[in-house]
């Protein structure tokens, strides 16, 4: 599904990714740990598109297609999600305004009919029950004066709303507390299929020990410098970083 | 346009006329006068006029005098009517008890109505608007031909809502007098797509007895016109004043607000939505005069400038030196939605008493490309992007508006008629 190779990345000037290989196929959960600055939100920002990160060597392809030069907008529309690691403010529009325009811009890229305002509303209704978010969070303004919880949990509403071919949840699980956690983690098990799949960026093996991914690595310095499965993140744990960037340097 | 020389000429010999008309404003008329040939005409290098064209407001032609054109009903609630305007849905017959709305031409001598005229013409009004910044004030007073007085008798609470619609052009006046304990509230409206004049100058002053009550809703829609207002209130002990302001904007709009704060614990709130596109330039001076004791003012004021408008903004709070315990602030964020718009905002604190909580906050900003690329990564293209948030923006502004639904409606309409 998602194929990147030997990938560099500029941003303002610094080179932050310094030759990543990734390849992910539909059914798998992918983790991605590493320390601070190892280029793990970079990561997560230049596969959703977002402006000012410039590919200098190296290629993304999605489903087979080069998505390089595509719009985040128009990745969006294929499939590709990124829950934010601070989900943005926008006062005044509406959870539920934004969801459907979303929506509706994913099913016409799709060529299908928008699915009916009636349909749509009963089923925010239905997963916002599930990631525990009162309904009326529906009707507020895009996470406006949401609290850190209520941000993340209403980035696992849109992932459960739009169902992406693939999820890239950028630390969602930072700043949450357990029960949270464990609600967050129920969504994202909730989302995931053969058919999809999820790539996790994350700094602690807690969130893994709700999800369990069938990959674990290590990005240290802009490379993927260790690879492995879920028991990986459980030698992290308790090793830390050092000894896999030691070993990078 | 007249040059000022001319203009000067017009309003003499406009004046010389009026000597025959409701010759007991003669001497309110003079003073007026006279104290605009001693300040002068609104100027550039005037500090509080400095983002404006003063001779925008000295208008070509010759300008009407009388507002005899205005009406007023009592609503018991409003809707859109099939004119887009705010309209009653059901209309009371009578005005209530307590309350008066008469022309000050159709006051007898002897009425009691003319005694409350006098009375505040003399005394409370006399200093409130007389100040150098306001001969704008001064020009609307020496002219003055009519205007409408709205009384409320002591403790009367009046439960319907007074609509005013005003005239678009001309110099009107509006007088409004709450006594001790008594409420109104009171709706303001300019009328939508009818420009029939050259320009609009409209003074409202207010005085508010102790415990008197006042919420007053002005909602002006765009024009082609040029229009000035000043709105002046005197509080009493313990009265409490809720001015909302709509705007859009207009070919020039400029509003000077002066509220004085005398009484002890009296308290103003004033909320301002500004929106001004293609050129247009708004202006909104606020000056917030705390003199009592324990006095509270909050002025939350937004606004949004998009293709060459000018917003202006200045708030001024006054602490006078026995205003201990006054309680003010002022938060005014604006947001511009291209780079050919242009807002200025200029808090200003004087505070002469030590025991005060004061605060301030201006933000001028633009949409932010953090907004843009969250919407984006959901699917939804940048200029819709762009678009929702500028709705979202204009919306947000709204939210505690009485008359929202509405509001809404015609703010976006301007917005989206815009940007198309």
């Amino acid at each position: 599904m998602l194929k990147v190779e030997n990938l560099h990345v500029e941003v303002a000037g610094k080179i932050i990714l310094k030759g990543l290989d990734l390849t992910i196929s539909a059914g798998e959960v992918h983790a991605i740990m590493g320390p601070n600055g190892s280029g793990k939100s970079t990561l997560s920002n230049v596969l959703a598109g977002k402006p000012g990160y410039t590919i200098i060597k190296g290629s993304i392809s999605f489903d087979g297609a080069a998505i390089d030069e595509l719009s985040p907008e128009q990745r969006a529309r294929m499939g590709i999600f990124l829950a934010f690691q601070y989900p943005v403010e926008i006062p005044g529009v509406s959870n539920m305004e934004f969801l459907k325009a979303a929506s509706d811009s994913i099913y016409k890229h799709r060529a299908l009919e928008p699915e009916s305002s009636m349909d749509f509303i009963k089923r925010a209704r239905q997963l916002s029950a599930l990631v525990d978010l009162d309904q009326g969070f529906l009707k507020r303004g895009v996470n406006e004066g949401f609290s850190g919880g209520e941000k993340k949990r209403n980035e696992i509403l849109q992932l459960l709303m739009l169902q992406p071919r693939l999820a890239i949840l950028d630390e969602t699980d930072s700043g949450l507390d357990i029960d949270a956690l464990k609600t967050v983690s129920e969504g994202i098990n909730s989302y995931k299929n053969s058919d999809n799949a999820v790539l996790l960026i994350t700094h602690y093996q807690r969130l893994l020990n709700h999800i369990q991914p069938d990959f674990v690595h290590v990005l240290a310095d802009g490379k993927i410098v260790r690879s492995g499965d879920h028991n990986l993140a459980t030698e992290l744990e308790a090793k830390g970083y050092a000894w896999l960037t030691d070993t990078a340097a | 346009m007249l040059d000022r020389y001319q203009f000067i000429k017009q309003c003499e010999a406009q004046y010389q006329e009026l000597s025959s008309r409701l010759p007991w404003m003669d001497s309110i008329r003079s003073e007026s006068r006279s104290r605009l040939h001693a300040v002068g005409l609104p100027a550039k290098n005037h500090e509080y006029w400095k983002y404006s064209a003063p001779e925008q407001y000295l208008f070509s032609e010759n300008m009407p005098t009388n507002s005899r054109g205005k009406h007023w009903r009592c609503e018991d609630a409003l809707n859109i009517d099939m004119q887009g305007q705010l309209s009653g849905d059901s209309v009371c017959g009578a005005l209530p008890d307590g309350l008066t709305v008469e022309r000050f031409s159709d006051i007898d001598r002897d009425s009691s109505s003319r005694g409350i005229l006098e009375q505040h013409f003399n005394s409370n009004l006399k200093n409130l608007s007389a100040q150098n910044r306001y001969s704008m004030g001064d020009l609307n007073t020496s002219m003055l031909n009519d205007g409408v007085l709205i009384h409320v008798g002591k403790g009367v609470t009046v439960a319907p809502l007074l609509n005013m619609q005003l005239d678009s052009s001309g110099y009107q006046r509006l007088l409004v007098v709450l006594e001790a304990g008594s409420s109104l509230t009171l709706l303001e409206q300019l009328p939508i797509d009818e420009v029939t004049g050259s320009g609009l100058s409209h003074l409202v002053e207010s005085s508010l007895a102790p415990g008197a009550n006042l919420q007053h809703s002005r909602i002006q829609p765009a024009s082609t016109a040029s229009d000035y207002a000043l709105t002046s209130a005197h509080l009493g002990a313990s009265a409490y004043y809720n001015l909302n302001l709509y705007t859009l904007g207009a070919t020039n709009r400029r509003h000077d607000i002066n509220f004085k704060l005398v009484g002890d614990d009296s308290k103003v709130d004033l909320n301002a939505a500004l929106y001004a596109d293609n050129s247009q330039t708004s202006e909104t001076l606020v000056n917030m005069e705390h003199l009592g004791k324990r006095t509270v003012s909050q002025q939350i004021i937004r606004g949004i400038a998009t293709s060459r408008a000018r917003i202006s903004i200045n708030g001024r709070i006054h602490i006078h030196p026995h205003a201990q315990q006054t309680d003010a602030s002022l938060s005014n964020k604006n947001l511009l939605l291209d780079n050919t718009a242009r807002i200025n905002t200029k808090p200003e604190l004087e505070i002469y008493a030590d025991q005060v909580k004061c605060a301030h906050g201006a933000t001028v900003g633009q949409i932010s490309e953090e907004e843009i690329f969250y919407l984006r990564s959901r699917g939804i293209d940048s200029e819709t992007a762009r678009f929702m948030i500028a709705q979202g923006f204009i919306r947000s502004c709204l939210i505690d508006a009485e008359f929202k639904d509405y509001l809404e409606r015609l703010f976006m309409e301007a917005f989206i008629s815009w940007e198309q």
